[in-house]
């Protein structure tokens, strides 16, 4: 076993370069261009060599920029996250399955296909480097211009520089050099500065960024009860933010990268924010008296005292109530029945019980990020699709989803025999 | 989200991270783990307990690539599972990849204090030395314990071919490891 061993301990670059065939080796239909033509492989490039940090198999060169960067990956199970999503997704109309088949892991969208706040990422204000959150934010939370910066993009593809002129905005109820506003083509972005400047208390925080009034709590697990993996929503979030804005303005910043909330008594709560550009990130209250966010990117941990600790968690649990928990992102899966200009089907009959149960979802092409795919002929009529989606599904009107942002293809087994591909 | 936004994430000790992690790697770890279990509850179950080993790992390890150090800690602990469930009976697919192996160098023949990550190293080295695709069919075969027909298909050639080049890149690394000095 010592062979085996060793061979676990190769360099990660060898594996990462290990997760897709050699080009030479890979028939060349994979590669559609955004016409539908179908294009050779292009030049043979070194993979190993072009890496870049996040995608690093995800790299062409220039005679082939007119493509879509895609990998697929070989026949792959997929665990345990549609496995709970699903029985949710089927409302127990879905029999058992699991799903296995090929997935665009990831995909580098040619320039003219991304969304502006995926082009445009960094601009530099004093020195310093801010980073598009790629969130937006309403013209209502802009307070004063602070002028106008070159914010920066990369064409991973082509391997080129773009630059545009962005009118920067101070936001209300925070400082500039934590977040500011960027005007760009379609709307105001959320730009947070990425050095790391903690406030050294709580209270110089809170004079930073109202956070009670910028940030919405979504809901919180208590853990600490009997009650693991429930949700609650506060009826009133001044149960939290009373406490923290009068009685912990001196609470010390505390610098532990170590620091962990498990095996602590704590409240978690899921926060948003359209000014700080967060959504679904986390704030932890632990009985043991930390107060604990990364609200602002990097990890933001003050000593609160157990006093006020205490307090909190027992205002918060007395004026809350159960929700039912949902999974985190939404999804369906079914068969593309039909593509039209605005829209396409995803029919779900496969995956149910009885057939007559099926459901046809209409997913709208309203979004360049779910839009894309069809453009790209990445899914056609007769695919076995998974569709992320954010927001609502509007079951009164044809099941449509107005904000779908993800689609692969995959295949469903039952047990272990195909039933579909 | 990317790469190193997730790694952030374990440093900022935010348990979003492993939802991240299993989001975009959870299906390459379930792979890595089912090639060699074989079964699917064993594999969840060795993917899970690879979320935990990243997530007291990562700090203070920050990986170069957190996809191939979540395959690395998933191959290692699905190994060990494998070894505790093969007591009683062995699996074919994986066990012809072990004493293919086993036949490169034999445990025995391993000089003392040789370490693995010393010996993983001298492996890279080879592979680094090797055409691409006999250093993609190496590690899919060897770390990922791809069955052959799967990488035949993946590189669109046939079965016999993949046997063929792992025959000779295996006498070359048992020549190469005897002349570094690893093999006794």
């Amino acid at each position: 076993m010592r062979m085996v061993d060793a061979i676990g301990n190769i360099e990660e670059d060898l594996i990462l370069e290990a997760m897709i065939p050699p080009k030479a080796m890979v028939p060349q239909k994979a590669m559609v261009s955004p016409k539908g033509e179908k294009h050779g492989a292009g030049p043979s490039g070194d993979l190993s060599k072009n890496a870049v940090p996040w995608a690093p198999w995800l790299k062409w060169g220039g005679a082939a920029a007119c493509l879509i960067m895609l990998v697929i990956a070989s026949v792959i199970l997929l665990p345990s996250t549609l496995g709970k999503n699903k029985q949710s997704m089927g409302d127990g109309r879905y029999k058992s399955f699991t799903l296995q088949g090929q997935e665009y892991t990831s995909i580098i969208w040619p320039w003219e296909y991304q969304t502006i706040g995926e082009k445009y990422r960094t601009m530099i204000v004093n020195g310093m480097e801010y980073v598009n959150t790629g969130h937006k934010v309403s013209e209502t939370m802009l307070k004063s211009t602070l002028g106008t910066f070159d914010v920066t993009g990369y064409d991973e593809i082509k391997e080129e520089s773009h630059i545009i002129s962005g009118e920067a905005y101070e936001l209300n109820d925070v400082v500039a050099n934590k977040i500011c506003a960027v005007k760009l083509e379609d709307g105001y972005y959320v730009f947070r500065n990425f050095e790391y400047l903690p406030a050294g208390t709580l209270g110089e925080l809170l004079d930073q960024v109202n956070m009670p009034e910028l940030i919405s709590l979504n809901w919180f697990e208590d853990r600490g009860t009997d009650s693991n993996d429930k949700r609650f929503v506060l009826s009133d979030a001044s149960c939290l933010w009373n406490v923290l804005t009068k009685e912990c303005r001196e609470a010390r910043f505390i610098e532990d990268q170590m620091w962990m909330v498990q095996k602590r008594e704590y409240l978690g709560f899921s926060i948003s924010s359209e000014a700080l550009g967060i959504e679904n990130v986390a704030l932890y209250v632990t009985k043991d008296g930390y107060l604990w966010t990364n609200a602002f990117g990097w990890q933001s941990l003050y000593d609160i005292g157990e006093d006020a600790a205490g307090e909190i968690m027992q205002n918060c649990r007395e004026h809350s109530t159960e929700i039912e928990a949902r999974p985190f992102s939404n999804a369906v899966i079914g068969t593309i029945t039909e593509i039209t200009e605005g829209y396409f089907l995803v029919d779900d009959t496969v995956l149910c019980k009885d057939p007559n149960d099926g459901i046809t979802y209409k997913v709208l092409l309203n979004d360049l990020r779910i839009s894309r795919y069809v453009q790209m002929n990445l899914i056609k009529a007769g695919d076995m699709v998974e569709v992320l989606y954010r927001g609502q599904m509007d079951e009164e009107n044809d099941h449509a989803i107005r904000e779908a942002t993800y689609a692969s293809k995959v295949t469903i087994i039952d047990g272990e025999a195909y039933i579909f591909e | 989200m990317e790469e190193t936004q997730i790694i952030d994430l374990y440093f900022v000790r935010d348990e979003q991270a492993i939802k991240e992690t299993q989001a975009q790697y959870g299906r390459q770890m379930y792979a890595t783990a089912y090639h060699i279990l074989n079964n699917h509850e064993d594999s969840e179950e060795c993917v899970n307990d690879a979320y935990a080993g990243l997530w007291n790992a990562i700090p203070p390890t920050r990986p170069g690539s957190l996809l191939a150090f979540a395959c690395k800690i998933t191959r290692n602990l699905s190994l060990k599972r494998f070894q505790y469930l093969t007591r009683k009976k062995r699996l074919a697919a994986v066990t012809t990849s072990f004493d293919e192996l086993e036949a490169v160098l034999p445990d025995e023949r391993f000089v003392p204090g040789a370490s693995d990550e010393d010996i993983g190293k001298l492996i890279s080295q080879f592979l680094r030395n090797q055409k691409e695709e006999v250093r993609y069919i190496f590690i899919r075969k060897y770390f990922f314990f791809d069955p052959i027909k799967e990488i035949a298909e993946n590189c669109s050639i046939t079965e016999s071919k993949v046997k063929n080049l792992l025959f000779h890149a295996r006498k070359e690394l048992k020549e190469y490891l005897r002349k570094e000095g690893v093999a006794i």
